[in-house]
């Protein structure tokens, strides 16, 4: 084994090959993203495909690891910084970017080994998810807020690793039509939310060690759980108590005719790279 | 919610080769093809008609390209694997038959 | 032609518990196995299981020439299932080792008779065969409009406690 890899070495002989060979989907590159971007890139994976439509500004700064005060003054995209991130790290590292929306170029993400949502409303993760369910791909979604309680804020997160078959995030409640109406309907309204860098870190971190979990097992009975609730104020991480009333219930949501797969594949329409047709 | 086999039949014959489509729980019909007319101009795509509640929609209908000069608010979907443009246009009851609820989300396009 | 397969670790582990039941007098079992198709952006296929079909204990044909032999029964019901509904059918069974499975002669023979059958009810979607061993597949896809079926190249079983790529032939 590679020296480099030596102090990881309990993942295998073979984590180096496995890690290596992964491809990693992120998508929203800012407070979560730029963590998770970074820690795999440390930890040896190979491969990236990172989506994100914005550029860094200033307001970014304070969570963004890897972004740099020039990099707002010339409006550098977040997907550059992130290259710029990855590379330092692994330099020999494929980084495909996707400056715009992620599924604007959805055919590289069916390739990828595991995708993070990084994002910051539950339309985006809807849609992630779905797409995962659909190609059979574990999805690990990170997220936190700071709300205003009574006595002050209050910083709370979670980690949601959304496995095919396994239960999804309107299983767990988590996205709901009504939280996806509600949102509907304040869009445009919502602002900047709070954010800063050392939840999005706990997260990312913990979103990091659920996909190498997935990828090379360090323990025979390992199974993380499906949803980590991180309580911000005293710094503590918890398994979801929803978990609890799932059991071993299967997904309801995605299961059934045309789950998987392109439902408007034809042979036809293999090499073209086109969405729905319009003439 | 499944679809309604003989509301499906009656939607295919105003839009034929309709067929049902569920993702994350939700129903729609994938109508490819579907003729859409906005003034003098007639344009042809695949739509995909949600006739249940999406996203805070009683009823929705999803175009594979937005119609310029029409509908307020386009925004893009990401559905079954394709993405979708739709308008904001709220109130059209799922109640109504599948053929009506495709011809009053049509005819905000006229 | 870069062929891609994932299955999750539950419906492998169906297909495993399926495939090991004992039959009156076939020596093993066969199966289907109903899979969506996607193409990938280097002009690949990638191929998702979705649903296990069983052959019926009825539809086996007692020939002890062979470790097994289903009816024209068990194809009509697989072929129903995919006139019904855009699937692409793969044919299952499985060898008793470990390690990466190899097609014998008696596999390639039958399959290039009765794979193209799948192409008369769903002739836009790929179809083919699988071989499982206890901890490995292989698979040979027939394309629509090429007469020659390709390997599949890379396999993956999503989930927990599961290597993620496996080999193959």
């Amino acid at each position: 084994m590679n020296e480099r890899w030596s102090r990881q070495s309990f993942l295998g002989a073979e984590s180096e090959q496995v890690l290596g060979n992964a491809i990693i989907g992120i998508v929203g590159l800012c407070g979560g993203g730029s963590h998770i971007a970074q820690q795999s890139a440390h930890v040896g994976v190979g491969n990236f495909v990172c989506a994100d439509y914005d550029h860094v500004d200033e307001s970014n700064l304070p969570r963004m690891v890897g972004s740099r005060p020039e990099d707002a003054k010339e409006l550098i995209s977040k997907t550059a910084v992130i290259k710029r991130t990855i590379h330092l790290v692994n330099p020999t590292a494929n980084v495909m970017l996707v400056e715009g929306q992620w599924y604007a170029q959805e055919r590289f993400f069916r390739n990828c080994t595991a995708i993070f949502g990084c994002v910051d409303n539950f339309a985006a993760r809807d849609e992630l998810e779905r797409f995962c369910r659909r190609y059979l791909i574990p999805y690990i979604d990170v997220g936190m807020d700071v709300h205003e309680v009574s006595n002050g804020f209050s910083i709370s997160g979670q980690v949601i690793t959304s496995l095919p078959g396994g239960p999804c995030m309107r299983c767990l409640g988590f996205i709901t039509d009504a939280k996806l109406a509600e949102e509907q309907r304040r869009y445009g309204a919502a602002g900047g939310r709070p954010q800063v860098v050392w939840p999005n870190g706990v997260l990312a971190s913990i979103a990091v060690g659920q996909m190498v979990g997935l990828l090379r097992p360090w323990n025979r009975d390992l199974k993380p759980s499906v949803m980590i609730e991180y309580d911000g104020n005293r710094q503590i991480c918890r398994e979801s108590t929803k978990l609890l009333y799932l059991a071993d219930k299967p997904c309801s949501h995605f299961s059934g005719p045309d789950a998987v797969g392109d439902p408007f594949y034809s042979a036809d329409n293999n090499n073209r790279g086109q969405t729905a047709i319009s003439r | 919610m499944s679809i309604d086999t003989a509301q499906l039949e009656a939607l295919s014959a105003v839009s034929p080769g309709a067929r049902p489509l569920v993702e994350a729980g939700i129903d729609y019909v994938y109508l490819p093809g579907l003729r859409v007319v906005t003034g003098d101009t007639e344009r042809v795509m695949d739509a995909l008609l949600c006739p249940m509640q999406h996203g805070g929609y009683v009823t929705r209908l999803f175009l594979a390209d937005p119609i310029s000069g029409r509908g307020a608010n386009w925004s893009e979907h990401h559905i079954c694997g394709r993405t979708w443009h739709t308008w904001s246009w709220q109130g059209v009851p799922a109640t109504m038959t599948l053929v009506q609820i495709l011809t009053a989300h049509l005819k905000a396009l006229r | 032609m870069k062929i891609s397969f994932r299955i999750t670790r539950a419906m492998l582990a169906r297909v495993h518990a399926d495939l090991s039941r004992p039959h009156a007098f076939a020596a093993e079992r066969v199966a289907f196995l109903s899979c969506g198709a996607a193409a990938l952006h280097d002009d690949g296929l990638l191929l998702l299981a979705e649903a296990h079909h069983p052959v019926a204990d009825e539809h086996y044909i007692d020939d002890p020439r062979v470790g097994a032999t289903i009816g024209s029964a068990a194809f009509r019901t697989v072929l129903q299932i995919a006139y019904n509904r855009p699937i692409s059918v793969f044919h299952i069974h499985r060898y008793e080792h470990i390690g990466v499975p190899r097609f014998s002669p008696i596999d390639l023979r039958e399959s290039t008779r009765f794979v193209p059958d799948f192409f008369k009810v769903r002739p836009e979607r790929p179809h083919g065969v699988l071989v499982f061993s206890h901890d490995a597949l292989s698979g040979l896809c027939w394309y629509p409009g090429r007469k020659t079926p390709v390997p599949i190249t890379e396999v993956s079983v999503v989930g927990y406690v599961t290597p993620t790529r496996w080999g193959t032939a």
